[in-house]
């Protein structure tokens, strides 16, 4: 609640009482606290593993968003900056080469690296055809990770040397932390004049660059920012599972994994990918205890009733009903395409 | 006759909204709607055309409900529209556009005898007839959009804007060709910037002003008027100074 | 020798992406949507032809007679079902939608037909004509023939036909189609339809070549992803071209490269032209 009045105050909607600073200054450590207990809370590893995923897709959604959501860059090639994430992570430490934090922080920094070679190709091409070049690019990153054995053992897949232990609960508190951290980010980035551009850009390209912003260096810096995080947590997860192959973190399920959080939570919005992530996860893990095999069928099948039905998200929905401006952003949304 | 009645549009936000809009357009004759740029003249055209949809009124050709047939079949009704900007296909040839205006199914089996009377009221489209519309003048795109339009064999055509970027000379053919497809029988809905010639041609005349048509009558009287001749005339001349427009 | 060896191979593959792309582009062309389950038509496709094959001894290349018709029927529902609804919406839905619908297909035929590679083995399968030290496949040829002229009967349907010039003005001037009194909606679920047949075409082409699998058609449709930005907005004479440019580069890629690196090298070549021709490599065309 506390972020979607964020993202309202953002797009230059002040709503109401009901989000007030005090308000806020009572609720964050009540929320903490929460947060904080909750290895206490979840006893059983199956669970905690769960609100790990959860927020590990929080972490994904919150960089997907950045980019699609408030720049309108539809990117479904993020897997890239997921997967060198895990590899430049795995690869330094089993070559013994840094310690684990170092691992985890240059495995973002590759990614950051990585986007803006990446972007500054991506980005000569606008609307349906950005998003096949992200989806080619992949497609390539994917095959060279595939053949380059000797980086990546290639299909057969890495396995990584743990490094917190078996305990899930170190694990569960360094997530949270990058959730936190990203978080801050994305609020900081919103209601700073960097926010406005990326909207600006995401309106229309052209008046953008007519009043002088130049769209290509704040689309960079957006793709630069979402591939930071994308990547700290391909890092995260190679650290907590200890094995990665090119099917599980460069695959096109894996980004289009990475954009359902937004979409069912509300693109463009800063809880969406929040929200977004606890539903998908519990979904998914509901499915796939429940239909096995079958699971990925219905999983293509809520997409498409997602995007039939819910077409602005969760919280567009929500929005709708407890808001007077019925439908406020998901609404400009729909206008502007 | 075509009646408009009372109708009330909104679309988008920025683009005029009708308010309370009636005409008619009695057969056989030039009638012509005037006011200044973002008046909703071409919203007009556009509803009529079924494009938008009113909400309030109706549009009646005799007994027909217009405004609520989706657009193809208003168009298969016999109502062209000589859109604004001319709209051709610009990756096709001349005669291609002319055979896509001849699409519906009441002017099809005619086509062959219609590209001949197009083409003899244009020759210079016989000449450029295998060309891409995108690489013709702006007068001979006019020229094909006209031509696109009369391909239907409309009972009633519509033009918005005709004059637009077209140099004085090509403007006053465009009249002359506008007057001659009139006097073959076709009921004629003319949109103009260029008030002068608009009311000069007309049998009657509207005016419309920030979506409410705020007077009306034939086009001499118009034209003699004198709050026309200030608010109107005035803005009219000035909005569509041929020297200014030829650049557009 | 080995390079002409090398050159007609790609060349004979690129008929095949050239008509998967053809029908992707008319659908993109017409309705600026990217159909992300094209390839999952052609898979589809693959399937039907295996059966046929298997139960009624119907000759892969005979029947495409069935397929096709199939398949556009399937791709005429789908459009007034499913995509005519998302027309309107942000780009990201539409993409969303194709995507959940390529995802459900690909796993539904998983599920009820097993990951099992499966190919048809005809008596022609591995025939070869030799010329010197080159040797051309007759099925890929066959195939490559087969789908040139595919193409071109769509090209002539676009070019000489009422639909097919209503299809074409649609795409240059959608509000001017309509004042013409072309029904835009029975326009798009026809493109849609043809491009489904076009790839239903493609797949049972595949058939005596390739192997039959749930997951067959999506490299297939990333191929044609590229092949269509590379010839240029929704341009089907581009996307005929490209996707013969798209078969010879591939192929001289894998030749001097790598096979391991076959599919990656189209799309590095891609990349790399994307720099240079942003807008495509041919332009506007007429269709």
């Amino acid at each position: 609640m506390k972020a979607a009045s964020l993202s309202r105050r953002s797009a230059g909607r002040m709503q109401g009482r009901r989000f007030t600073p005090m308000n806020l200054l009572i609720t964050m450590p009540l929320i903490l606290l929460l947060l904080l207990g909750v290895p206490w809370l979840v006893s059983s590893p199956y669970f905690l593993d769960i609100v790990i995923l959860m927020l590990m897709y929080m972490l994904l959604g919150m960089s997907w968003n950045l980019l699609g959501g408030f720049a309108g860059q539809i990117s479904l090639g993020h897997a890239i900056f997921f997967g060198l994430g895990a590899y430049c992570y795995g690869f330094l430490i089993n070559q013994h080469l840094t310690s684990v934090w170092i691992a985890l922080a240059s495995g973002a920094l590759a990614a950051t690296v990585a986007s803006i070679p990446i972007g500054i190709l991506c980005f000569r091409l606008r609307g349906p055809y950005f998003v096949l070049v992200t989806l080619a690019a992949a497609e390539v990153v994917r095959i060279l990770a595939v053949n380059l054995v000797d980086l990546t053992q290639g299909a057969e897949g890495m396995v990584i040397t743990p490094a917190f232990g078996i305990s899930k609960t170190p694990y569960y508190y360094l997530a949270l932390a990058f959730v936190l951290l990203e978080l801050i980010t994305m609020v900081v980035l919103c209601s700073s004049r960097f926010g406005y551009y990326y909207m600006a850009v995401r309106e229309d390209e052209d008046t953008a660059l007519a009043i002088g912003v130049n769209p290509l260096i704040h689309k960079l810096w957006a793709f630069g920012i979402s591939a930071f995080f994308a990547g700290l947590t391909g890092a995260f997860y190679a650290s907590y599972r200890h094995v990665i192959d090119p099917s599980v973190v460069l695959s096109l399920e894996r980004s289009v994994d990475i954009l359902l959080g937004p979409l069912v939570g509300g693109i463009g919005t800063l809880a969406g990918p929040l929200v977004g992530a606890v539903i998908m996860v519990s979904v998914n893990e509901g499915l796939r205890s429940l239909l096995g095999g079958a699971y990925l069928v219905a999983y293509g099948l809520i997409l498409v009733v997602i995007v039939l039905f819910f077409p602005s998200g969760v919280l567009g929905v929500t929005q709708r009903f407890f808001t007077r401006e019925a439908g406020g952003e998901a609404g400009k949304a729909d206008e502007a395409a | 006759m075509l009646s408009v009645d009372g109708i009330d549009v909104a679309y988008g936000v920025g683009f005029p909204t009708l308010r309370n809009v009636s005409l008619r357009l009695p057969e056989g004759e030039i009638i012509a709607l005037v006011g200044s740029n973002g008046a909703g003249k071409t919203t007009l055209l556009n509803t009529i055309s079924g494009l938008l949809r009113p909400s309030r009124g109706g549009i009646r050709l005799r007994d027909t409900p217009l405004h609520l047939l989706p657009p193809h079949e208003v168009a298969e009704l016999g109502i062209a529209h000589v859109p604004e900007g001319r709209k051709l296909f610009p990756m096709m040839t001349v005669e291609e556009n002319l055979h896509m205006g001849a699409y519906t199914r009441r002017s099809r089996p005619h086509l062959a005898a219609m590209i001949e009377s197009v083409y003899d009221l244009f020759p210079v489209l016989r000449d450029r007839r295998r060309q891409y519309a995108r690489t013709l003048s702006g007068g001979e795109q006019q020229m094909v959009a006209i031509g696109r339009g009369l391909m239907s064999m409309p009972e009633i055509i519509m033009f918005d804007e005709p004059s637009l970027g077209l140099a004085p000379l090509i403007v006053r053919e465009m009249f002359e060709v506008i007057k001659r497809v009139n006097a073959e029988g076709k009921t004629v809905f003319l949109v103009e910037q260029n008030v002068r010639f608009a009311l000069g041609i007309c049998h009657y005349a509207y005016i419309l002003e920030q979506g409410q048509i705020i007077g009306s009558g034939k086009g001499q009287d118009l034209l003699n008027d004198e709050f026309i001749q200030t608010s109107i005339l005035g803005t009219g001349l000035s909005n569509s100074g041929m020297d200014s427009q030829a650049d557009a | 020798m080995i390079v002409l060896q090398v050159l007609i191979n790609g060349l004979l593959t690129g008929g095949i992406y050239s008509l998967i792309s053809v029908g992707l582009a008319l659908i993109l062309g017409t309705m600026r949507i990217i159909n992300i389950f094209h390839g999952e038509l052609l898979m589809m496709a693959m399937y039907l032809t295996y059966w046929l094959y298997l139960y009624i001894h119907l000759d892969p290349y005979v029947s495409v007679l069935i397929t096709a018709p199939v398949l556009f029927g399937f791709g005429y529902v789908m459009q007034r079902v499913l995509i005519n609804r998302v027309l309107a919406q942000p780009e990201v839905n539409q993409v969303l939608l194709t995507l959940g619908i390529s995802m459900a297909l690909i796993n539904l035929f998983q599920l009820f037909f097993s990951p099992t590679y499966r190919q048809v083995r005809t008596g022609y399968s591995t025939a070869v004509l030799a010329f010197a030290d080159v040797r051309i496949s007759i099925p890929y040829t066959i195939s490559f023939m087969l789908a040139f002229a595919f193409t071109f009967l769509l090209y002539s349907f676009l070019i000489r036909t009422f639909p097919g010039k209503a299809i074409r003005a649609t795409a240059q001037d959608r509000q001017a189609a309509v004042m013409m009194g072309v029904n835009i909606a029975t326009v798009n679920a026809i493109s849609f339809g043809i491009g489904a047949a076009l790839a239903a075409a493609a797949g049972s082409l595949l058939v005596p070549i390739y192997y039959i699998f749930p997951g067959v058609g999506f490299p297939f449709a990333i191929k044609a992803f590229v092949v269509v930005v590379l010839g240029g907005m929704g341009s089907v004479v581009g996307a005929a071209l490209g996707g013969i440019i798209f078969g010879v580069v591939e192929a001289l890629g894998s030749f001097f490269i790598s096979t391991r690196y076959t599919d990656a090298i189209g799309l590095l070549i891609f990349i790399v032209i994307l720099l240079v021709r942003p807008a495509g490599l041919f332009g506007r065309s007429r269709v």
